[in-house]
């Protein structure tokens, strides 16, 4: 695979225009190999290669024997310069039935509904889509709250202010101004995001009682905003404080006010000299007079401000949005820190605004940790974010009920089936786990929370998702998906597309019979109503849902893994699986649960991901014969007593 | 600084870590057990805990302490590892505020949780960024003050302060816990999970003022 030096180009931020050739993208990803995933541990022999994949489609770019991909995957996992584009289609984002042209019109809507998603952030914070992060990030600073309570003068803020810059400059150049990245096309030219007061303040703000109007506007005033008497005194010229620059005018404000400020009201820190201070003075004094203005006066219509996809937005979720994003960026930093392809810092910008966005169109679900583990890859692997972003975002509907705020429910349920697991398929580690008291198998918890992206190397963990992913997959799972599309994620399509789009998924739907294993206890995904639910829905991801079909069903939100037991998930049977495959070790060196959740911890298991899967492949099978040999007896019991009750005594 | 074998102690003892995500309780650990400390270290998912054993009046005393994940919807899996400690330290970061503010959170949940005489010391981290300092040591000792638990500010990364802040929670421990074995006449063996710790007089725990300080 070509790979090694020179890249360093191609990998920063790419353009993302609107009509990208899908081909283009495509080819460009294997140009440029990944830096990360040169050496796969998986022999070549047994794999997905190009030509074999290339192989699957017809002359439309439809795909007509996925069957034998998912095969060659199970394997061996894929050849990473086809990564992106078959993970697009093993994670359901595209029907196999669709031709390329209807695929390159998805991705294309696709990608302006982010675009739109991009702005209403941007709105919010205006670090968003201009490949620097939300705050400051030195080496371990997160943000710089202004001392405002402290009595200290405007000068000694500055001070504090501009030694916080030298130091980050110094130390990681984080503060690069260049609007150069992915999503700078609708990047207005606004200063870089170094704000430190805007969510400290809003937060303030909304506990003090100056927080009689809008939280957005106390946001916006540019000093000091958590002086609860601000928003009643200013409202003459005597509010010029000396220390002005030190709060560069807060990005929430545009909610409000959209286009005033793009020019003069927009401070560049590195522009951050004396001189620009005396010129922009007087403007800024008129600005701020204005907002408070409005602050003074509370009014509806700006505290329900409508935003441009006709949804309304309060103010609670903005100011929940930006405490979120403060969350994003504290993890972003630290996520896959090792890699060299996150020591640019617009990838990890990337990373924080697609997370920003699905916290926006996801406000149940928000950030959780743990989130910025599964969406690495796909920053990694996508060069555009609107495709990562919809990869990803097809991953968490499987897992959405880990991370929402009632806590990882998806995974204890897992758990619960791991236990069940075990003890049909492995009576010696059920007994051990039993006996050392580690029935909770918390010990497993951080291995399915992030798919063990913990336990494995980077390319390692790739590969098992692939491996898993094709092992499970089944057409009709992905239709069940499209039910839990987040509304406003639902993109429409021009009418003709969706006719054709609506025959192919009639012809192409039937040719997929399930993955490599039976549906047991899990009536919903069984390729019965596949057929059904082709007739009445289309194509995936709520991608081509239709505008007409789509109020009824407005209230459908939720995951479709909360109706599912998790026993007949893959990644539980891997954890049953690499308990067996560390047996001798396991029940040898572990006395307590707290021994287990060592051993776990510390990576000290032997995974090799081929055999795990294979193993866990096997033991789904084994699980489910006995659950059905369970099932019979019971039965058998049953009607047994019956014929026994009826005979009487 | 003898890093001992495991299984050679007199007491043993169960400390969590708790506090904001990303205010440094990993690398807190990991400088007090493996004296390592890491810019590269993730968040983390769970729990985890590491061990180290040090001396205290010719005894050695096991620390085994548990490092939790700091967002609040994992809660409900950490707090059950808060069951059985003995001691506590409660970080936050003296360049971000917030986590500052939150420490009252903690602190409640911490007492919900764990008996109410565990010994808790708040530790301010990162005080080596002293130029972004958000939280001044005046608020923090008077908020211990208040709260009657020590205080210290550390940095894992300069390795200020980290092993004093462990041994001081632990010594305290320590003191606790043979004082009530010379009450009770029993054998100061391993302190069984959930045992409740007699305390006694609160001035003992609140001694902001003995415990060291940050160098600032």
């Amino acid at each position: 695979m070509p790979c090694g030096g020179g890249e360093d180009k191609q990998w920063g931020c790419g353009k993302c225009g609107a009509a990208v050739n899908l081909q283009r993208v495509g080819s460009i990803v294997r140009d440029i190999g990944d830096p990360c995933l040169s050496q796969s541990p998986i022999k070549v022999n047994k794999m997905l290669k190009p030509e074999k994949w290339q192989a699957t489609f017809d002359s439309d770019g439809k795909n007509f024997c996925f069957q034998k991909a998912l095969k060659l995957i199970v394997l061996g996992g894929v050849d990473q310069s086809i990564r992106p584009e078959v993970w697009e289609f093993l994670l359901g984002c595209y029907a196999l039935g669709s031709t390329a042209e209807s695929r390159r019109q998805l991705r294309t809507a696709r990608r302006e509904r982010y675009r739109d998603l991009i702005k209403q952030c941007q709105m919010m914070h205006s670090s968003i889509g201009t490949g620097s992060l939300a705050y400051v990030v030195g080496s371990k600073v997160m943000d710089v709250r202004a001392p405002s309570k402290d009595d200290e003068g405007g000068e000694a803020k500055v001070e504090h202010r501009q030694t916080s810059f030298d130091n980050t400059n110094k130390v990681e150049n984080y503060c690069d101004r260049n609007n150069n990245c992915t999503d700078t096309s609708y990047a207005c030219q606004q200063e870089s995001s170094s704000e430190s007061a805007d969510l400290v303040s809003v937060r303030e703000s909304t506990d003090s009682a100056a927080y009689d109007s809008s939280c957005f506007i106390h946001t916006s005033s540019p000093h000091d905003c958590s002086s609860p008497k601000l928003g009643r005194e200013a409202d003459g010229t005597k509010y010029v404080p000396k220390s002005y620059f030190e709060y560069p005018t807060l990005p929430v404000a545009d909610l409000f006010e959209k286009c005033e400020e793009d020019d003069e009201g927009r401070v560049s820190d590195d522009k951050l000299s004396a001189q620009l201070l005396q010129s922009n003075n007087m403007g800024k004094k008129k600005e701020i007079v204005n907002r408070m203005r409005i602050s003074d006066v509370p009014d509806t219509e700006f505290r329900n401000t409508t935003m441009s996809q006709g949804g309304t937005v309060s103010e609670d979720r903005v100011s929940e949005w930006l405490w979120t994003l403060h969350r994003i960026v504290v993890d972003v930093v630290r996520t896959d820190s090792h890699l060299e392809f996150y020591e640019d810092a617009k990838n990890l910008a990337r990373m924080s605004d697609i997370l920003a966005v699905y916290a926006w169109v996801d406000p149940a679900t928000g950030y959780c940790q743990g989130m910025s583990d599964l969406l690495s890859p796909f920053v990694v692997l996508f060069e555009d974010n609107a495709d990562a972003f919809w990869c990803f975002e097809m991953l968490l509907r499987r897992m959405r009920e880990n991370f929402q705020m009632e806590g990882p429910t998806g995974v204890m349920k897992q758990l619960q089936a791991l236990w069940n697991i075990l003890e049909l398929t492995d009576r010696e580690m059920f007994a051990h786990l039993s006996h050392i008291g580690a029935e909770s198998l918390h010990f497993a918890f951080r291995m399915l929370l992030v798919l063990f992206r913990r336990e494995l190397s980077f390319d390692d963990a790739l590969c098992m998702w692939e491996m898993m992913w094709a092992a499970d997959f089944q057409e009709s799972l992905a239709y069940n998906l499209e039910d839990s599309c987040l509304e406003a994620l639902v993109v429409q399509l021009p009418r003709d597309l969706e006719a054709e789009m609506r025959g192919e998924s009639a012809e192409g739907g039937g040719d997929m019979k399930g993955g490599s294993h039976s549906n047991h206890g899990n009536p919903e995904h069984s390729m019965s109503d596949t057929g059904m639910k082709s007739a009445s829905t289309y194509h995936f991801c709520g991608l081509t849902r239709n505008f007409w079909s789509k109020n009824d069903r407005m209230h459908i939100c939720t995951a479709v893994s909360s109706t599912r037991n998790g026993d007949d998930e893959l990644p539980v049977f891997c954890v049953a699986a690499i308990l067996i495959m560390n047996r001798q070790k396991i029940i040898r060196q572990t006395r307590s649960i707290d021994d287990m959740i060592k051993i776990f911890n510390d990576n000290l298991l032997k995974i090799s991901v081929k055999r795990c899967i294979r193993t866990a492949v096997k033991l789904r099978k084994k699980y489910f014969y006995k659950v059905d040999r369970l099932a019979y007896w019971s039965s058998q019991l049953c009607s047994l007593g019956a014929w026994r009750a009826k005979k009487g005594p | 600084m003898a890093y001992r074998a495991d299984d050679d102690y007199d007491y043993l003892f169960k400390v969590v870590l708790i506090g904001d995500s990303g205010v440094g309780k990993s690398n807190l650990l990991s400088r007090f057990t493996r004296n390592e400390f890491s810019l590269e270290s993730k968040s983390t998912i769970g729990v985890e805990f590491a061990t180290r054993s040090i001396h205290v009046d010719e005894k050695i005393v096991k620390a085994q302490i548990w490092d939790t994940a700091g967002q609040e919807r994992y809660r409900a899996i950490t707090s059950a590892y808060y069951r059985g400690a003995v001691g506590a330290l409660l970080v936050y970061d003296v360049t971000r505020h917030v986590t500052f503010e939150n420490v009252e959170r903690w602190l409640k949940e911490l007492r919900d949780h764990t008996d109410s005489n565990i010994v808790i010391m708040l530790v301010g981290n990162k005080a080596d960024l002293r130029h972004l300092r958000a939280v001044s040591v005046e608020d923090a000792k008077a908020f211990a003050e208040r709260e009657n638990t020590f205080f210290m500010e550390t940095s894992a990364l300069e390795s200020m302060n980290v092993e004093n802040a462990f041994t001081e929670v632990l010594t305290q421990i320590y003191h606790v816990v043979s004082r009530k074995a010379l009450e009770v006449g029993d054998d100061p063996a391993a302190l069984p999970k959930g045992q409740t710790i007699n305390v006694g007089n609160k001035d003992d725990v609140s001694a902001v003022k003995k415990a060291g300080c940050c160098s600032a």
